[in-house]
């Protein structure tokens, strides 16, 4: 046999060993009434707040445009102070003095409490990336060895291969530590080779000023308290707890992606109306979306653990959301 | 309940407590994957029931399990602690399963899934890539990614290198 058929008889084995006695629809009818309570209780709670809900959300509705129930009170204290307005615009710091013929403008993204700037034009993706929190590889490295950055020890990773990789592309990645302590990356994923990936590593801070990026594809009016800016790109931003912004260089909390998919509301899906647009979202998911018309779409999505906003909350954040055209 | 629904997960309920344990490595993390799934799928079962229950459950668990919001960190692997070897048969096609298993708990949550669906639902790249929301292509980089990390450090184990 080989590695396949081991794999196929590994995984047979371990479905076919006895089950210990679980009685699932117990768990499951459980976890119904549970989810119920919620939503009972909460329209309970929803109904005292209406006239105050009503002064952020124009009107909730389902599908058919039947009037339905507010669910939820706000989460937030009734003297809590909502933040923003917001409009994405990190910055780079360390602008490089080469780069690849055609790279382009930069997009500069805010990672926690790292900053990274990329050049994407066809077929070569190129970034540098700055801050306190180790980054993490792009691309499971092949192999690695030991470089030199400005005289400080690097690591190079390099790999064959890697998503979407057209004969002749290549993995580079290039991570070493800046005389301040923090963290740099540079990674490519094209054409270049070792040695241009060095060279472009090599001429970071090079040039005079500071790399922007274009205007944001959207702008948020208000951030719910205790949320600050987490994640910042052209057409993301996520908002999470200062601590998560400042240990995290993935997207947390609460995040707003302009998706170029358009949205096709599904006849279970919820409709909410705010800021004048049809938001749609499946009876207790945690993320929202609206249609922009235009093949794209607007998402906001949360991790329910860290926020927890009401209905209303929601509404009165995602009222606040101007896509730009 | 639903009728049709109680129906179903009697029916059906062990065979999806092994895909989710086969997905999360685990079973009380499979267990309560689930029942998270089928307490969603509940409410929306008159829907479901009349489409394919199986590949609606299927794509949840997976969609569930590799979603970003259930990861409490990017780094975090999906086997956590692999359970212990199948009792019974101490054979060395069976340490060397023990091993591809406890090798499976070292992949990507992604990785896994498509070792599970290609290798234990014997679903094709274009079925994968619909559940993954992502390309046949892309499906086999991570397969050939999976299937080299397991290879990897088995070569003096596997029954390919065993006599025959």
């Amino acid at each position: 046999m080989n590695l396949e058929d081991d794999l196929r008889v590994t995984l047979l084995d371990r479905a076919a060993a006895p089950l210990p006695p679980a009685d699932l629809l117990a768990g499951v009818d459980t976890g119904v009434r549970q989810a119920r309570r919620r939503r009972m209780s909460a329209v309970a709670a929803g109904a005292v707040l209406v006239v105050a809900a009503s002064l952020t959300a124009p009107l909730i509705g389902r599908g058919s445009g039947r009037p339905a129930p507010l669910t939820g009170e706000s989460a937030a204290p009734a003297d809590a102070v909502w933040g923003g307005p917001w409009q994405a615009a990190p910055t780079f710091a360390l602008r490089p003095g080469w780069l690849p013929d055609g790279s382009g403008p930069a997009e500069i993204f805010r990672m926690g409490p790292n900053r990274l700037a990329q050049w994407d034009r066809d077929g070569l993706l190129l970034s540098a990336e700055v801050g306190p929190v180790e980054p993490a590889g792009e691309v499971e490295a092949e192999r690695e060895r030991s470089a030199a950055v400005d005289g400080r020890p690097a690591t190079v990773s390099l790999s064959d291969t890697y998503d979407g990789a057209e004969t002749g592309d290549r993995y580079v990645g290039v991570r070493w530590r800046l005389a301040d302590g923090d963290w740099a990356q540079v990674v490519s994923l094209g054409s270049l080779t070792e040695s241009e990936v060095l060279r472009f590593a090599e001429s970071l801070g090079d040039a005079e000023g500071v790399l922007t990026s274009g205007p944001a594809d959207f702008t948020v009016a208000e951030s719910p308290p205790g949320l600050v800016p987490q994640f910042e790109g052209t057409g993301t931003l996520c908002l999470a707890t200062p601590r998560q912004a400042e240990q995290h260089r993935e997207p947390h909390g609460m995040c707003v992606n302009v998706l170029d998919e358009p949205h096709t509301p599904q006849p279970e899906e919820e409709k909410l109306v705010a800021g004048g647009r049809d938001w749609y979202r499946f009876e207790d998911a945690s993320n929202v979306n609206a249609d922009l018309g235009d093949g794209r779409s607007l998402s906001v999505s949360w991790d329910p653990e860290v926020v927890t906003l009401s209905t209303p909350d929601i509404v009165r954040f995602i009222a606040g959301i101007a896509v730009r055209r | 309940m639903h009728e049709g629904f109680e129906e179903y997960v009697r029916a059906r309920g062990d065979s999806l407590r092994r895909l989710a344990y086969l997905i999360c490595g685990d079973r009380h993390l499979g267990e309560d994957l689930l029942q998270e799934v089928l307490v969603k799928a509940y409410r929306r079962w008159p829907r479901i029931e009349a489409e394919q229950p199986d590949g609606y459950i299927r794509t949840a668990l997976v969609r569930t399990h590799v979603s970003w919001l259930r990861r409490r960190s990017s780094g975090e692997r999906p086997g956590t602690v692999p359970d212990g070897a199948v009792p019974g048969d101490f054979t060395e096609g069976q340490a060397l399963r023990d091993e591809i298993w406890s090798r499976l708990g070292g992949l990507t949550r992604t990785q896994r899934a498509v070792m599970v669906l290609r290798f234990y639902e014997d679903l094709d790249d274009h079925s994968i890539a619909e559940i993954l929301r992502c390309s046949p292509s892309t499906v086999r980089v991570h397969a050939a990614r999976a299937l080299a990390r397991l290879r990897a450090g088995l070569q003096t184990a596997t029954s390919e290198g065993a006599k025959p």
